[in-house]
């Protein structure tokens, strides 16, 4: 069927005006350097996407850790919340806190509070040698 | 380019050759260019367009299989561009003048080929003017890059007899603006 469309050669005259010979003068020049700019604009993306995402999963990380640690040392409620605001609700809270840091369970914080520490200077550690070895880029 | 050495060229530049890219855009730029100002007639908006589809395949090189030429996978992105951006910002049609248009040896053009050459540019203005932006991709694909209907077909997606159907339309279109003197023998 193809071969049956015979090509006008008026209308291909024509259009033969607008055809281009050669490439614009520092075509490939241009290109070459929006490629670039493109190629440092999806870098920067996927690092704002990397930010957000890991920042979302340390909030959850954060959050789930106090919800964990409530229900396993202070046992705060809405109603301690509410008592909060009277003088009564604060003295309550800081015995409870009090006792908390002062018990049998004192060890166990100190060694969570120095996993915390290790953990963020490991955190430090790893970002410092991605951005190194460039495998994230600096903003 | 032959196709062995186009594939080949087009690993090496995945891996991350980017001076081989120039290459492929010196080679194909020409066309590209073509078929986007048939579309775009204002030159600084087609050139800027053609940059565009080059980032645009350079950064998808990844999806190209290989199933079809290099120049028709390109076309492709140069259809799906240009009519998004005539689409998004209802690109009016802008006649193109003949300065406008590279020519050779301008000065021993004599004053009747200037004229010859203007009336060609009125009629061809004509023409792109009472076109939509598809079927002005799709006759550059016909005439300037000699594309067959099938490989029209793989471009731009329209069915090939509803790309036949177009051609004979702006056939007789054509025919009615030069006077009737154009044969439309097909359809």
């Amino acid at each position: 069927m193809d071969e049956k469309f015979e090509k006008d050669e008026l209308l291909r005259d024509l259009l033969n005006e607008i055809n281009y010979r050669s490439a614009p003068l520092s075509f490939a020049e241009r290109v070459s350097s929006k490629i670039e700019s493109e190629r440092v604009r999806r870098e920067r993306r996927t690092e704002t996407v990397q930010i957000i995402v890991v920042s979302i999963c340390a909030s959850a990380l954060l959050i789930l850790s106090f919800i964990y640690l409530n229900n396993r040392y202070f046992n705060l409620t809405l109603e301690d919340l509410r008592l909060f605001n009277s003088n009564f609700g604060v003295k309550q809270l800081l015995y409870r806190v009090k006792g908390i840091f002062i018990s049998d369970g004192t060890l166990l914080w100190y060694i969570l509070a120095a996993n915390t520490a290790l953990l963020i200077v490991i955190q430090q550690f790893v970002q410092n040698y991605l951005y190194s070895s460039g495998r994230i880029g600096k903003s | 380019m032959k196709r062995e050495e186009e594939l080949h060229t087009i690993e090496l530049i995945r891996n991350g050759n980017l001076e081989l890219y120039k290459v492929i855009v010196e080679e194909y730029s020409p066309r590209v260019l073509s078929v986007i100002r048939g579309v775009l007639p204002c030159k600084e908006d087609a050139e800027e367009l053609a940059q565009d589809v080059f980032v645009k395949a350079f950064f998808s090189l990844n999806k190209f299989r290989g199933d079809s030429s290099l120049s028709t996978w390109l076309f492709r992105i140069a259809y799906n561009m240009s009519i998004s951006k005539t689409r998004l910002k209802k690109v009016k049609f802008v006649p193109i003048e003949s300065a406008q248009i590279e020519s050779n040896n301008c000065s021993d053009i004599s004053e009747e080929e200037i004229y010859m050459k203007e009336k060609r540019f009125e009629l061809l203005n004509r023409l792109l003017s009472s076109l939509d932006p598809s079927e002005r991709f799709l006759i550059t694909l016909f005439y300037n890059q000699e594309k067959s209907i099938k490989e029209i077909s793989q471009i731009t997606g329209i069915g090939e007899s509803n790309i036949k159907v177009k051609l004979h339309r702006i056939k007789k279109k054509m025919g009615e603006m030069v006077g009737g003197k154009m044969e439309v023998s097909y359809g």
